[in-house]
Order: C-alpha cells, then sequence, then structure tokens
C-alpha cells in the first residue's frame, strides 16, 4: 500500500553493474571475463512529501546511481522504489510529469538558443497549454530574477547564471519532486548561495519534495532539513541535519586569548590544536570534560581577553562519518 | 498522440533555429555543399558519354539515383542529425535527459541536431531531379513519396548503425564511416551491385530501397517496384527502431561506460 504522504519511497534498492575485466584484446574480444561491481546494496529510505534531503557521500558511493534509479534512468537490479506511487522503470512516463531533475555537469539547455526557447520547448514535452506555461514561467522567472537571462544564448551565461535557467526549466511543469545532482558543482561561493536560497524558496513555496546530491555540506546545511549518508551503496546514518552535530561530534573547539604568554591545561580530554604566546586552540572532548571546567581552569591560570567556542566544521563530521569513525573515537587516537 | 505531435513540431522547429542561429555558417556550408555536388556530378556525364549505359542505366537513371540520393541524405541531416550523433550522446550520457520527459526518447535524440549543410544537399538533390525530369520527359508524380520513403531509409540505416555505440564505445567514427557508404553506394547506378554487393545493397545497406528499386520505379512504373520498397521501408525501419530499444535496454541496465552514475 502506498502512504499519500511519502514522496520517495525506497525498499532493499541494489543495483550491480558487471565491469569487463581487463586482459588482452584478443582474449577480451573472444572470452571476456565480468566482474560486479555492486554500486548500492540495500539501500532502504523514504522522504516525506514536501522533505528536501541531502543524499550525501563520497565518490562511488553510488548517490548519482541512486538518483538516477528513482528518475527512471537506470533499472535496479533488485528492490523496490515508489516516487508519488509511481516505479520508475515502470510507469517512466507518468512519473515523468511528476519529477524534475537538474544534473549539474549535464545541460538541458540548447546551448547556442536563449533559455526561454528551451522553456517553451518543454513546455511542449509536459504538455503545458499556453497560458498556464507563460504564467508560470513568468513567476518563476521574476522569482529567480532571470529576465535578463532567458533572452541571451546560453553560451553566453555564467555557469551561475545557466545553473538558475536549468532549474527554472527543471520547474516549470511544477513537479512535486525535484532531483538535482550536484547542482552547485564549479559555482563560486555567491553562486552557490543563491542557487541554495532559491531552491529552497521555490521547495517552501510549491511544497515540492527534494531530494540533493552534493559533495558541498553547505548545500546540505542551508537547503536541506534532513540528511541520508551513504558509502559503498549503504546507508550509513539518516537523520534531521541539526541533529548531525549532536549525534556526531562530541568535540567543541575552543580558542582564548590570553594575559599570560602560555598558561599549563594538562587535563585529559583536551587536545591541542594550535599553540602560540597569548593565544591556545583547544579540541575538548566534551564527554570527558566539560566546556564550562576547561574555561574556568583557563581564568585560575590567566585572565583571559577573549573566548571562543564553535562546532567543528560539518565537513569534518562527514568526514568522520564516511571513515565509518564517530568523532569520539576519532579523539581518542 | 497529439501531444507528442506537438512536441515534435516544436523540437524540429527548435532544431532549426538552433541550426540557423549562427547564419554565416549555415549560408557557406550550404553553399559549399552545393559547389562539392556541382564539381563532383559532371563525372558521371564524362562516364556516360563514354559508357552511355551501364546494364541499362543511362545518365537519366544516373540523374535521379544521384538526386533522390542527396535530396534524402540532406532531409536527414536538417531534421534528424541527432541520429548520426547517437553514438556520441550515449557515450555522453546524454540521453538521460531525454529519459526523464514523457515524451519519446528516439524522438528526442534523433531531432536533437540538425545539420545546415543539409540545406545544401536538399537543393541540388531535387534540383538534379527536376532537371532529369523536364530533360529527360520523366514522370515524376511519384517523387514526393520516393523521397520520403528514402529518407526513411537512410534515418533507419542510420539509426541502426548508430545503436551499436550502446555496446561498442567510441563508435562515433566507425559508424560515419558506415554512413559515409550509404551515401557512396546509393548515388551509384544499380546495375555495378552484383553477386554479394547486391545482397549487402537489399539487406545490411538497403540503399537498393533509396535509389535501385525507386529508380527502376520511375522508369518503367512497374507496381510491385513500388510495394516493394513501401514493404521493405516500413520492415527496416521497424527493425531499426527495435534495435535501438534493446540497446537503449542495455543503456538503462547501467552496464555500459559512460552512463554510471
Amino acid at each position: 500500500m502506498t502512504n499519500s504522504s511519502v514522496a520517495i519511497d525506497v525498499n532493499h534498492l541494489k543495483k550491480s553493474f558487471r565491469v569487463r575485466r581487463k586482459s588482452g584484446f584478443w582474449k577480451g574480444l573472444v572470452s571476456p571475463v565480468y566482474d560486479t561491481v555492486d554500486a548500492v546494496r540495500d539501500l532502504s529510505f523514504t522522504v516525506q512529501k514536501g522533505e528536501r534531503v541531502a543524499f550525501v557521500g563520497p565518490n562511488g558511493a553510488g548517490k548519482s546511481t541512486t538518483i538516477k534509479m528513482l528518475s527512471g534512468i537506470l533499472h535496479p537490479t533488485s528492490g523496490h522504489v515508489a516516487i508519488n506511487g509511481f516505479t520508475p522503470w515502470i510507469d517512466r512516463k507518468k512519473m515523468a510529469y511528476q519529477i524534475g531533475t537538474v544534473f549539474g555537469q549535464r545541460s538541458q539547455l540548447w546551448y547556442h538558443l536563449p533559455a526561454g526557447d528551451t522553456f517553451e520547448l518543454l513546455s511542449y514535452a509536459y504538455d503545458m497549454d499556453r497560458g498556464t506555461f507563460q504564467s508560470r514561467m513568468t513567476d518563476l522567472v521574476d522569482k529567480f530574477d532571470a529576465g535578463h537571462l532567458i533572452e541571451k544564448p546560453v553560451r553566453q551565461l555564467s555557469l551561475g547564471e545557466r545553473m538558475r535557467c536549468e532549474i527554472i526549466a527543471s520547474l516549470l511543469h511544477r513537479p512535486s519532486v525535484l532531483f538535482l545532482d550536484e547542482p552547485t558543482v564549479g559555482l563560486d561561493v555567491v553562486s552557490k548561495g543563491v542557487i541554495r536560497d532559491l531552491v529552497k524558496a521555490a521547495s517552501e513555496e510549491d511544497g515540492t519534495t527534494v531530494l540533493l546530491t552534493s559533495h558541498d555540506t553547505g548545500d546540505m546545511e542551508r537547503v536541506c532539513d534532513r540528511v541520508i549518508v551513504i558509502d559503498h551503496g549503504q546507508l550509513v546514518t539518516d537523520q534531521k541535519v541539526k541533529d548531525l552535530r549532536t549525534g556526531y561530534i562530541r568535540e567543541k573547539i575552543v580558542t582564548l586569548a590570553m594575559k599570560a604568554p602560555e598558561i599549563a591545561l594538562d587535563i585529559a580530554g583536551i587536545r591541542m590544536v594550535e599553540k602560540k604566546p597569548h593565544h591556545l586552540k583547544l579540541a575538548i572532548d566534551t564527554r570527558q570534560i566539560s566546556v564550562e571546567y576547561v574555561l574556568q581552569t583557563a581564568m585560575q591560570a590567566s585572565s583571559l581577553d577573549d573566548i571562543t567556542v564553535e562546532d567543528p566544521p560539518t565537513e569534518d563530521i562527514i568526514k568522520a562519518i564516511y571513515s565509518g569513525v564517530k568523532s569520539e573515537a576519532k579523539r581518542s587516537v | 498522440m497529439a501531444g507528442n505531435l506537438r512536441y515534435f513540431w516544436a523540437l524540429l522547429a527548435m532544431t532549426f533555429k538552433s541550426a540557423a542561429s549562427q547564419r554565416g555558417a549555415v549560408m557557406l556550408r550550404a553553399v559549399f555543399s552545393v559547389l562539392t555536388h556541382v564539381i563532383y556530378f559532371p563525372v558521371w556525364f564524362v562516364i556516360f558519354q563514354y559508357t552511355p549505359s551501364i546494364g541499362g542505366w543511362g545518365i537519366p537513371h544516373a540523374c535521379l539515383a544521384y538526386g533522390i540520393a542527396m535530396a534524402c541524405w540532406g532531409i536527414v541531416s536538417l531534421t534528424a542529425y541527432g541520429l548520426r550523433t547517437l553514438p556520441q550522446q550515449i557515450d555522453h550520457g546524454e540521453l538521460d535527459s531525454y529519459l526523464t520527459l514523457p515524451k519519446p526518447i528516439l524522438m528526442s535524440a534523433a531531432l536533437s541536431t540538425s545539420r545546415s549543410s543539409g540545406v545544401g544537399e536538399v537543393f541540388f538533390g531535387i534540383g538534379l531531379i527536376l532537371y532529369a525530369g523536364f530533360r529527360y520527359h520523366i514522370d515524376l508524380t511519384w517523387m514526393p513519396l520516393i523521397l520520403v520513403m528514402g529518407s526513411v531509409v537512410f534515418a533507419s540505416g542510420i539509426l541502426f548503425f548508430a545503436s551499436f555505440g550502446f555496446w561498442v564505445r567510441q563508435f562515433f567514427a566507425s559508424a560515419e564511416e558506415i554512413y559515409f557508404n550509404f551515401s557512396l553506394m546509393s548515388s551509384r547506378p544499380a546495375p555495378i551491385f552484383t553477386g554479394l554487393f547486391k545482397i549487402v545493397s537489399l539487406t545490411v545497406i538497403p540503399v537498393g530501397f533509396i535509389t535501385h528499386i525507386p529508380v527502376a520505379f520511375i522508369m518503367t512504373h512497374q507496381v510491385h517496384l513500388l510495394i516493394l520498397s513501401v514493404v521493405a521501408t516500413i520492415a527496416y525501419a521497424i527493425f531499426a527502431g527495435a534495435f535501438f530499444y534493446m540497446g537503449l535496454r542495455h543503456y538503462e541496465s547501467g552496464n555500459r561506460f559512460g552512463v554510471r552514475g
């Protein structure tokens, strides 16, 4: 039975590829030998309607393969997938009206023509009537501030501008599920920020479910509510983005600016990150010792000019997850 | 069906618009394409001056065959050049975006590109057919149907060979060599194809159904030749389409280089 509040339902999804083993020219031609590579292994998760989920993993983790199976491009080896109740590789055509896709490394825009022309072509692909198409395009172009972009040939657009047009193209037919595969790859910091904000705003406004793959943790933090981490085709963790810190990081970074040139803080649970005269940067294992205790000890040793307490960067959390070692284990080394 | 037809016209218009977006290049390619044939074709006049008949074919047959071959080749280049670039599209994973559209993949892939030199080929081909018609008093009533059928056979032949790209990496250059043979063989007099070559021209590279048999029909008005051409055209198109979809299944399996994510 399909739960009507579930947009994406993935059950025991598997994908294996046959890869030809390297051998001599004639041997390979006459009797090729194949190896099986498991790209996705028994993956299961669900995404509720309107959720924005980051699908994160290192290179070769199986992210793009999974997205391709969910969007009907690849057929799985086994398992079940339902996108709004449709099985992608069986109901590909029906499902296509309900999904939008953006592949950051591939363009759906016609290179020599203005993006507006591609939008018009897509309106025919999705059987939109002229009135609906015009009002939707005007609405999206306004929201994405792309009025000046859609008249220029795509070849004259910057990567960031092109990506804005790519996302408009994918949203034209009001898909209820949007698959974004590395949408910010190659973009500068400003363009990344713009794209993230626009995707989030568009999703919030239309209630679009978003499944986003990225290597950039900024995409995850700025756009998504939830993160699914996979590695070697298997689920590593599935949780709220905000819980990722508390779940995986038991370490705080404390920076002290001191009156005294140096102080001795020989306490278990403290790791020295950086040491300079009048300056200390410490990593504190909050399981073994509280930040408050460390600060009190430091203040007893010297008066302090400044204190900064930070979480480690999200990238470090993801790295810890990838390596299969939680931060506490990492710290104990 | 109506939706597919609207998409077809929109896609065709888009392809032409894209090709025409570089006007200077379009004009030049068209002009050079015509020039190439204007320079090349007179060779046949010289040959037929010394050998007035090659297995019953004279200069009127040669004009018709060359004209039909070039016009059909031009029509396919103009409207469905994407078929010729199919091996590249496969290698680069460009079919992915067509697979996420609710429209036929083959249509999207075939009409994704247009080659502007096709304008020159169509003009030259039709010009040569009209010249033959007026100069040698040939009835051209069936010519539109023959051009449509010839274009379908060309397109199907290209589709069939291009679809090997689903299994063979970087097949583009090899496929181009085969397409060249289509163009070459279809513009040559039918009687020079005997034995194995005749079998090839009616099966694997069915240029016989583009020019050889249609020209024989135009010159002799034997209806069975037209029926044979129609049936063969439909059969070959179905065969090529089925082969493409077989390849597409391989693409969807991901067991191919360049497809994996």
